[in-house]
């Protein structure tokens, strides 16, 4: 298992966050070896989380390696591209690097991608979203935490991009960029999670950038959105990542 | 371990169970097949095979110049110390004997006869560089007419080898009043590797001017100073001649020597498209071809052999100078992965309408097509298949990505959409750019891409395979 060393670098931590950093020194990170997208340990939930929600890239390799069927084809795939578009990574701005990330998705078919990623995948619940959010909201985010995550491809593209467009947005931020904005729980699209109470088993976490849809909720008071009708229409913000426990 | 490549037939053989060649036939014997020298395939990697195969006309000195080699290689070590030789076979030990007889005798090897060559083996082992020498001695009758289909069984060896031994005598062109120039050989290799199927882009044609004894102080072929110093002070001259002292170079350096024979070459390049007749139109049309010409000038008997006697203390002029080109110019042909990426989508009809198996076999002739179909990783027919003829039953979506991913950084694509490919610009900035050949079936592109080219109902498939020629020179030539 490979371990990343969370340096402080240069930045000026507020004591208290500091020493929450400094008692969690380390990241215990994997490569979900499927698509080759990085993951992060979260010891409150024990186990591994994607460091960012699922991107068109990872769904195309899903199209690619399974056998074409009628549900995940072309028009599929052109359904989701319509609802949020497809910009390549590395062109990708801050304007639009949501749409890097698959969204209009319906939780059946989030499942299904998990249950291609192979046996341990599966949505996260709401209390283990809101877990991760919890521990990584008080973290400084780490600029060159995603070079050590060793990534090839597109993957690292992505990872790259996404730090580098965030450095942009958080530069003149004095609240400071946190890893839960590296890992665009919040600022990026709203997240599938499990929900055992509501009626449709399903709720949404996290926030998407204003830029791609507007909205008031944060993720801070750890309530889901509870959207209706969600096995029959797609909702463009809505997308999702996974978690993986052995 | 790569898989040896069989010398005779030039497929490739399972050698572990045997290293008869299970298509070619002994010329002594027809009912045993020819077998291939034990060190040939257990030395492969060690000892690279370093395949010379000769091409010239009739009687311009192409087997003399391969006796001469075959005796200076055996006598080297008298020159550069640490160099040794070793015949493979029995076949090469007898004709290399009959060489060396001939030359103690005072006669001129044996034309080679009209019939497919059977390769000598040499090992040669040295600081200049370890090989097994595989010389194909291709009979010179066969280049004097247009070529014929009945002609191709002489010429296969012209498969194995990357490098030609590209021989021609200027007095013997002069003499012959030049009914026959320079770029008629040319015009028959181009011809014998269409015959073969084979591409002549990227290949080396080692220009030997051979007898350069006769034309080297003739005032009226003009040879520049340069080369005519470097003929007559060849440090190997007098490598077969026991008679004569030689020093050992202790300090020669391959890489100097060859900065050296290409300043000749580059004079001797500008002298045949001055002087020689034909010599303009052959580098031209060698140009226009993509293949390379390096050009030599040797003597391999040193003096007109007397009453057609060769001597066998001759000095030897430049014998090495082809050998050592064929030696730096010796890296494998490799063969080209081609993967032929088809739109399979809802709209892609216009693809399938086409001659796409016309396309898989021009595109065959440059390496192993396999080919797929978008938005699926797993192979639609594998090397050696056709392509489909039909789109898919269920629409693929158009995505080459997790395809491209999958290939090595050599590997050659030609992808056929008949629309946008939302996944294609995450590898503009990547060597993909040079190595992936799109064809945008209808009016216009449907998305930015360096090498592009739009096909139109009608149009004509050469279109294609001519842009991915120049694909397939660039990306080789690399």
């Amino acid at each position: 298992m490979p371990w990343l060393l969370i340096n402080s670098g240069s930045y000026l931590l507020p004591n208290l966050l500091f020493e929450r950093l400094m008692d969690m020194d380390t990241l215990e990170t994997r490569i979900d070896k499927k698509t080759g997208f990085p993951m992060v340990w979260v010891e409150d939930i024990r186990a591994y989380i994607h460091w960012l929600p699922v991107t068109k890239v990872q769904i195309e390799y899903f199209l690619c390696d399974t056998p074409v069927n009628k549900d995940y084809n072309e028009s599929w795939y052109n359904e989701l591209i319509d609802l949020n578009g497809r910009v390549s990574p590395k062109q990708a701005k801050k304007k639009d690097y949501w749409q890097l990330f698959l969204t209009g998705i319906k939780p059946e078919e989030a499942q299904y991608f998990a249950e291609w990623c192979g046996e341990g995948y599966r949505l996260p619940t709401v209390e283990e979203w809101n877990k991760t959010y919890r521990i990584f909201k008080d973290m400084a985010a780490v600029e060159t935490l995603p070079s050590q995550f060793h990534l090839t491809g597109r993957a690292s593209a992505i990872v790259e991009k996404i730090n580098e467009i965030g450095i942009e947005r958080f530069r003149n931020n004095p609240a400071g960029r946190m890893i839960v904005d590296q890992m665009v729980m919040r600022y990026g699209v709203m997240e599938w999670v499990e929900v055992a109470k509501s009626t449709y088993n399903w709720g949404g976490m996290g926030q998407t950038d204003a830029g791609f849809q507007s909205m008031i909720r944060t993720p801070e008071n750890g309530t889901p959105e509870i959207p209706r009708d969600v096995k029959e229409i797609r909702l463009r913000y809505y997308g999702f990542r996974l978690i993986y426990q052995e | 371990m790569p898989q040896p490549k069989c010398p005779f037939c030039f497929d490739k053989h399972e050698f572990k169970k045997s290293r008869k060649c299970p298509h070619t036939f002994r010329k002594d014997n027809h009912e045993e097949n020819e077998e291939v020298p034990r060190q040939f395939i257990e030395q492969y990697n060690r000892v690279p095979p370093l395949s010379l195969v000769t091409m010239g006309f009739k009687q311009h000195g192409k087997t003399t110049y391969l006796a001469a080699l075959t005796m200076v290689l055996e006598d080297l070590y008298r020159i550069l110390p640490g160099t040794t030789y070793q015949l493979l076979d029995q076949y090469t030990v007898e004709t290399v004997a009959e060489m060396r007889q001939q030359a103690i005798d005072g006669k001129l090897p044996n034309p080679s006869e009209i019939a497919v060559p059977r390769p000598l083996f040499i090992n040669v082992y040295g600081g200049h560089g370890t090989n097994c020498l595989v010389l194909y001695d291709v009979a010179g009758e066969i280049y004097h007419s247009v070529f014929k289909s009945s002609n191709d069984q002489y010429i296969q060896s012209l498969k194995a080898v990357k490098n030609v031994l590209f021989m021609v005598s200027l007095k013997d062109l002069e003499e012959g009043g030049y009914r026959l120039r320079i770029n008629d050989l040319l015009l028959r290799y181009i011809e014998g590797m269409q015959h073969l199927q084979m591409p002549v882009a990227n290949h080396n044609l080692i220009v030997v001017f051979t007898k350069g004894d006769k034309i080297i102080n003739q005032v009226e072929y003009g040879l520049p100073d340069k080369v005519r110093e470097h003929f007559l002070h060849d440090p190997f001259q007098n490598a077969t001649r026991l008679d004569s002292p030689v020093n050992f170079l202790t300090n020669f350096h391959l890489d100097n020597y060859m900065a050296e024979l290409q300043d000749v070459s580059d004079q001797l390049k500008d002298f045949t498209r001055r002087v020689v007749p034909g010599g303009g139109a052959f580098i031209d049309l060698a140009e226009l071809n993509h293949i390379g010409l390096f050009f030599t000038i040797t003597s391999a008997t040193g003096k007109d052999p007397v009453n057609n006697r060769l001597q066998e203390q001759a000095t030897r002029y430049c014998v090495l100078d082809p050998y050592f080109w064929a030696l730096r110019l010796n890296e494998p042909l490799a063969v080209s992965e081609i993967h032929l990426i088809l739109d399979g989508s809802e709209k892609s009809d216009s693809i399938y309408a086409e001659k796409l198996l016309a396309l898989y076999e021009e595109l065959s002739i440059y390496g192993e097509v396999t080919t797929h179909y978008m938005g699926q990783s797993r192979l639609v027919s594998v090397a050696g298949q056709a392509p489909p003829a039909i789109k898919p039953r269920v629409p693929h979506p158009r995505l080459v990505g997790p395809i491209l991913e999958e290939f090595d950084d050599k590997s050659l694509v030609v992808a056929l959409s008949a629309g946008k490919i939302p996944d294609l610009q995450d590898f503009a900035n990547s060597t993909w750019r040079e190595r992936l050949q799109l064809v945008a079936f209808g009016e216009e592109e449907y998305q930015p891409w360096q090498n592009q080219i739009v096909f139109r109902k009608g149009d004509d498939l050469a279109l294609v395979t001519d842009q991915f020629r120049q694909l397939f020179v660039t990306e080789s030539s690399v």
